[in-house]
């Protein structure tokens, strides 16, 4: 009996909770901004011209500031693969490059979303990916009209 | 080649001062860009290693801030001629056994510059390497800086060191003329001042007023001179006595010898007698001497000889003629000793001429005086005769030979007031003075003689 359990039960019970996605419960993703000089809302190739550094500047002239999670945690894991469709070191080589070379200024990673939305609150001209947030004092920026990608 | 003392100090302190320059010059300069190499090698090594720790820190923890700041200080030097990431990839062999590490260029920065990822430095620039390792990636930050910086700062150094050695050789050359000015002068000055002294001039002083060795040979020198210019004052005071000794000695000496037998004994302290084959001997003696000289005291006959014999002294110094000694009231001199008067006849009959008329008139003086006064006989006779002196205590020049005893007795033979000679010295004078023959007469010990009395000279002679 204890043979039955060990070599069938144990098997689907690892394959069960293998199948449940790492970075939450709920797989979407908040992009925020601060207050000031990040607009409310843009569609998702804006999103992730902003966030590849390609656009180092919003309209109003304000430098733009890019928040991430890490790569290690599920949000970062999920910003990695659904915005900049790169893994994580690949991602890290991407800003390396661009930071070696001068052409923006570096993202700034966090290891929880509360510090991210905290950091994007305070300075303007910041843009952030998380999960979720409840801070009011930020913007929850509408991609394509969804607060939620 | 001879240097002076100016000349040895002078190159003694460039020498010192050379070595001096020249070290401020090569090593001094050298050790500076060694240093200033080194430290460029290790500031530059430094940005390499804080690059490589950024680029660490970014891969490992993403937080590239470090990265960022690191590399806004390379980007902002001016040195930096590019800055580049290298990526060193694994390359197995189709076995699994063996790997190759294979270099390339990740990222650099300007990215215009390709670069070659095993450059290595040269001259004109200076290439540091920093590896790091993180999962996502292994290899290096490569680091290259110009070295103009480097150049322009050794110009720099080699400028000041240059410029520096010239004011140090500059100091040190006027320092040394200074010194040697300053030291060679004075020996310069006692150097003059001792020739002169040599040529006998004591009047030269040295004026030093330093307080060192050199002050202190001037006062010395100054002492000695000094002491010398009063032993010169002493010696030439002495030897000025002794000369008027030795002039009064050769005057006593001349005074009884003839000069050349004087200067004879002055030379080898001692005379030999001489055969002279023609000289011409004079005898005087006063007429009855004897009886006369009872009427005087001594000390006035000894007073009215030495009137006498002074006066003859006096007459045939005149005319070169030698006295050799009294005997009495007898007077004897001799002409013809020295070989070069060949006149010797006639300077003696002059000289008898004069002392006859000296005589007659001290006689008519003395009469005049009513005294008594004496009478002279004079014989002169011409011959050979051998001179010298004989002793060694109390010597005295003296002639031998029968020309002398036949001038005394020409004299014996003579008259009072009369000059009486020979014939053999008529036969010379004859031509020259009035002579009366008197004819043969006995002379003691001899066999008759002719005789002359001297008249005076012919008047054409006179």
């Amino acid at each position: 009996m204890k043979q039955i359990i060990f070599h069938i039960v144990l098997p689907i019970l690892i394959g069960l909770f293998a199948t449940i996605p790492v970075c939450s419960q709920d797989d979407s993703l908040t992009v925020i901004g601060n207050k000031v000089s990040v607009p409310t809302e843009m569609d998702f190739k804006q999103l992730k011209s902003i966030l590849r550094g390609e656009k180092l500047r919003w309209n109003d002239g304000k430098q733009v500031i890019i928040a991430l999670m890490k790569s290690n945690t599920p949000i970062g894991n999920e910003t990695c693969n659904r915005i900049f469709n790169m893994s994580p070191n690949e991602l890290n080589k991407y800003f390396l490059a661009l930071v070696f070379q001068g052409r923006i200024k570096a993202p700034t990673f966090f290891t929880s979303a509360k510090e991210l939305s905290a950091f994007v609150a305070e300075t303007p001209g910041a843009i952030g990916v998380v999960d979720q947030t409840d801070v009011s004092t930020l913007n929850v920026i509408l991609v394509d009209g969804k607060t939620k990608l | 080649m001879i240097l002076s003392v100016q000349s040895k100090i002078l190159l003694t302190v460039l020498s010192v001062v050379l070595m001096f320059a020249l070290f401020i010059l090569f090593y001094y300069p050298a050790r500076q860009e060694s240093i200033l190499f080194e430290n460029y090698n290790s500031e530059i090594e430094h940005y390499a290693n804080s690059v490589a720790l950024g680029v660490k820190i970014a891969l490992t923890e993403e937080n590239f801030e470090g990265v960022e700041m690191s590399l806004n200080y390379v980007r902002n030097d001016d040195r930096l001629e590019f800055v580049s990431i290298i990526q060193n990839d694994s390359i197995w062999n189709e076995n699994g056994t063996d790997y190759e590490i294979k270099k390339q260029v990740f990222m650099t920065f300007p990215d215009s510059i390709t670069v070659d990822p095993y450059l290595t430095s040269t001259e004109d620039f200076i290439i540091k390497t920093s590896p790091f390792s993180t999962p996502t990636m292994d290899g290096e930050v490569l680091l290259s800086f110009s070295t103009k910086e480097i150049a322009v700062g050794r110009r720099q150094i080699r400028i000041a060191s240059a410029i520096a050695s010239f004011v140090v050789f500059l100091i040190g050359l006027l320092i040394g003329y200074w010194l040697a000015k300053k030291i060679s002068v004075p020996v310069l000055e006692l150097r003059d001042a001792a020739n002169r002294v040599g040529e006998g001039d004591f009047t030269q002083f040295v004026i030093n007023s330093s307080k060192d060795e050199i002050g202190e040979l001037s006062i010395a020198f100054n002492k000695m001179v000094r002491d010398l210019h009063g032993a010169q004052i002493e010696i030439t005071k002495r030897t000025e006595e002794l000369t008027e000794e030795k002039k009064k000695s050769d005057e006593l000496l001349l005074n009884i010898l003839p000069f050349e037998t004087a200067m004879e004994l002055k030379s080898t302290g001692m005379s030999k007698a001489k055969y002279h084959e023609s000289v011409t001997v004079l005898f005087t003696d006063f007429k009855d001497f004897t009886s006369i000289s009872k009427t005087m005291s001594a000390t006035q006959l000894v007073s009215e000889l030495h009137y006498c014999f002074s006066k003859f002294d006096h007459i045939i110094r005149k005319y070169n003629i030698e006295k050799i000694k009294t005997i009495g009231d007898a007077y004897m001199c001799v002409a013809g000793l020295d070989t070069e008067n060949e006149d010797h006849h006639f300077d003696v009959i002059k000289a008898a001429i004069e002392i006859n008329e000296c005589m007659k008139e001290y006689r008519r003086e003395k009469e005049e005086r009513g005294e008594i006064g004496f009478e002279i006989r004079i014989g002169i006779h011409s011959g050979p005769v051998v001179a010298g002196i004989v002793g060694v205590d109390k010597f005295a020049y003296d002639i031998w030979g029968s020309t002398v005893n036949l001038a005394a007795r020409l004299e014996k033979n003579s008259e009072p007031s009369k000059i009486n000679i020979s014939h053999s010295l008529y036969q010379v004078v004859k031509t020259k003075y009035e002579c009366t023959s008197r004819g043969k007469i006995v002379v003691k010990g001899l066999s008759k003689m002719e005789m002359y009395f001297v008249n005076g000279p012919k008047e054409s002679v006179s």
